[in-house]
């Protein structure tokens, strides 16, 4: 039995490549049922499956008899539910198996493998994809056992280490220095100066952020009213400025306007109205709104988009030093993974080798009897019991041993050793046909 | 000496709540959350019997040497730290709590530890009254004064923001500022009481209620600070960082209350702390 993963991702394969293979929301279940109906088996088919398709990926992983019928078929397969030909997509597909498609799928989970590193969507994702092949009839055993590795391993890296941790957009660093100085963003007012696009979408930021008012100011009335409405905010006229600012936490500037539309005496003018509390500025506007003097005074945090921007570039890069630390976790958790999934395999193990000791005796019985033609049938009997019981006395401990060696992590280094040892192949198409050796 | 045993249990559970609280900190995780805030309670709770056991023991509330001080003062600051914490859900600041209450209770470790008869001059009910309520204003104070610096971090993190990262972890300014003022309000209300209550022991005691004790003047610059900090608060808007260093500044006054009046002036009244 082995784990197979097939995937085109955004590392390697360009977008026109991803659109034609991607798979709708609504062409999941379908994609399921023929990855693995009615829980699997029959050629071409695999035993068990799971799908996990995003903007920036799709992926099989499937458990199947044999990693080379099992690569073709999936190739056959991602062609026939994407109704592309395999020829589109074969240069761009990765393949892996076994332990490195379960390592694999753990980056992915934590966000290594991701556009944005250490984004968290993709754990959501992980999780929705395991929860369609559940519902779908595709997951069985061993994808129950690589998703929640998978799953698990995206969990801790975000727990135990920081590669989650800092906004890496700019408007999340915005929120994020916001939340660094006010204590509940709920009971906070935000003014935007400019009602222009940029205005439009740090409003909706705002809003999504759940901040608690929302007032607008431009010089032109009409575009405020509306920017106002669209978000439930107050317009106020161009001459109430100063008076917007004591009474807004949070302000946003994105005027047009060549030059510096608030002045430290303006800002410090509105500081003394609101006794002081403290004000975030963000200055998006480029040439920029608010004079950089006006950052110098006391509570009054302001940030132009350069400055933001260099907090995205420190984060990522913080980020990116929580790599090594997050690819041990993914370690250790493939590592256990690997250790149950050999145990499980105790059982096939057992029947291989009795299979192949059984296909050994046989082989000798017939060249014994060859040999003592003379024999009568009861005689024959005898030889014949003789075979089996040898066969049986020596195979009785070992077999016992391995069934009690199956709950073991440690198991399959008995499963292995054996399968070494007699040379038993894992992973065969056909029964290894061999007898004399 | 049972009490001294679980001074030592209480220690050691203070010591490894603080590193765990520094590992956390510094490591970034949430995993040792799990250990650094339940061994505080630990602590707390062991030494919360060891000061209890003691005051059996002797006879008297256990406030009288510097070894009963310095643990008293530990145990007091903790113990109010996990109570705003459960109130307030700021348990961040246990990375500064922990550090200034271990050292407290390693000053006192070092200390002398056997329970001697009380001097003359202690054995009043005034006892733990005067110092219980000054310990409860030293605690607040000092919690005011962990605010405060943790808002002045935060403060610098937001004027070089992507740098000063490990700081931008802490409460926002706007809580961080909330809790100097509560605590520093609570603080003062006290420390009124430690004088009051002080010059009344002392009428009682000396027949004067106001001898000019070094440790008097001192506690009543503290009060002034303080004093001085909510009136620049409220009516000149130093809402910002020089509130924030007026309590830095009242907590340097609290020490010298507390430890330096008794150092500089060996022979007054007060000093009991490092025996007199």
């Amino acid at each position: 039995m082995q784990i197979l993963q097939a995937g085109l991702s955004h590392q390697t394969t360009p977008v026109e490549i991803r659109e034609q293979v991607a798979l709708p929301e609504a062409a999941m279940p379908a994609a399921l049922e023929s990855l693995c109906p009615n829980n699997g088996c029959g050629p071409g088919y695999a035993l068990e499956g799971a799908v996990l398709s995003t903007c920036n990926r799709l992926e099989i992983y499937a458990v199947v008899d044999c990693v080379d019928d099992g690569q073709r078929d999936i190739q056959a397969y991602l062609a026939r539910v994407s109704n592309t030909s395999s020829a589109v997509f074969a240069p761009y597909l990765q393949l892996r198996e076994n332990q490195a498609a379960v390592d694999h799928l753990c980056h992915v989970a934590s966000g290594l493998d991701s556009l944005v590193l250490g984004e968290s969507q993709i754990q959501g994702q992980v999780a929705e994809a395991y929860r369609l092949a559940l519902a779908h009839g595709a997951a069985g055993p061993v994808i129950n056992h690589v998703f929640q590795t998978a799953l698990r391993a995206g969990k801790r890296a975000r727990t135990e280490t920081a590669i989650n941790e800092h906004a890496t957009s700019i408007s999340h660093v915005a929120v994020e220095l916001a939340s660094q100085i006010f204590d509940d963003l709920g009971q906070k007012r935000a003014l935007l100066i400019g009602a222009g696009e940029m205005a439009e979408l740090a409003a909706k930021n705002l809003v999504d952020n759940g901040v608690g008012g929302l007032l607008v100011v431009n010089r032109s009335q009409g575009r405020a009213a509306a920017l106002a409405k669209q978000f439930g905010g107050e317009a106020l006229g161009w001459e109430r400025l100063t008076q917007a600012l004591f009474q807004a936490d949070i302000v946003i500037s994105s005027t047009a306007a060549p030059h510096a539309i608030l002045r430290p005496e303006t800002v410090s003018a509105g500081m003394r109205m609101r006794r002081n509390r403290p004000l975030f500025l963000i200055d998006i506007a480029v040439p920029r709104d608010i004079d950089p003097a006006v950052g110098n005074l006391n509570n009054v945090f302001l940030y132009d988009i350069d400055d933001l921007q260099q907090v995205v570039d420190a984060n990522l890069a913080q980020r990116r030093r929580e790599i090594p630390r997050v690819q041990s976790i993914i370690e250790e958790e493939v590592t256990g993974f690997w250790a149950w999934f050999q145990a499980r395999d105790v059982v096939p193990t057992i029947v291989d080798l009795r299979r192949h000791v059984d296909l050994i005796r046989e082989g000798e019985l017939e060249w014994a009897l060859h040999k003592l033609e003379h024999l009568s049938d009861q005689e024959r009997d005898v030889v014949l019991a003789f075979s089996q019981r040898l066969v049986n006395k020596i195979l009785h401990q070992p077999t016992i041993r391995l069934k009690q060696r199956a709950s073991d992590r440690e198991a399959y280094r008995y499963t292995d050793a054996i399968r070494d040892l007699f040379g038993i192949i894992d992973g065969e198409c056909e029964p290894d046909g061999d007898t004399d050796d | 000496m049972t009490n001294v045993a679980l001074f030592l249990l209480a220690l050691l559970a203070y010591t490894v709540s603080t590193v765990a609280h520094v590992a956390c900190w510094i490591g970034g995780s949430r995993r040792c959350e799990k250990l650094a805030l339940p061994s505080l309670v630990v602590a707390v709770v062991l030494h919360g019997a060891a000061i209890l056991l003691r005051w059996l023991e002797a006879g008297y509330a256990p406030l009288s040497n510097g070894f009963e001080a310095f643990s008293f003062y530990a145990w007091g600051l903790s113990a109010a730290y996990l109570v705003i914490g459960f109130l307030r859900r700021q348990p961040v600041l246990g990375v500064f709590v922990t550090p200034l209450a271990l050292l407290s209770i390693l000053v006192a470790s070092v200390l002398p530890k056997r329970i001697e008869p009380l001097v003359p001059v202690l054995q009043s009910h005034w006892l733990p009254v005067h110092v219980g309520i000054s310990f409860t204003a030293y605690a607040m104070f000092s919690l005011a004064f962990i605010a405060a610096v943790a808002y002045l971090l935060q403060l610098r993190s937001l004027r070089h923001p992507g740098r000063w990262r490990w700081a931008s972890r802490l409460p926002s300014l706007e809580a961080l500022e909330m809790l100097q003022r509560r605590t520093a309000v609570v603080g003062l209300l006290f420390m009124t009481g430690a004088i009051i209550s002080g010059s009344l022991w002392s009428e009682k005691a000396w027949g004067i209620v106001w001898p000019w004790e070094p440790q008097q003047v001192a506690s009543l610059a503290t009060w002034f600070i303080y004093a001085a900090y909510f009136y620049t608060r409220h009516n000149i808007g130093w809402q910002d960082r020089r509130g924030a260093w007026l309590l830095v500044g009242g907590f340097v006054s609290v020490l010298v209350t507390f430890v330096g009046a008794d150092l500089l002036m060996p022979h007054s009244r007060h000093s009991f702390l490092f025996g007199a």
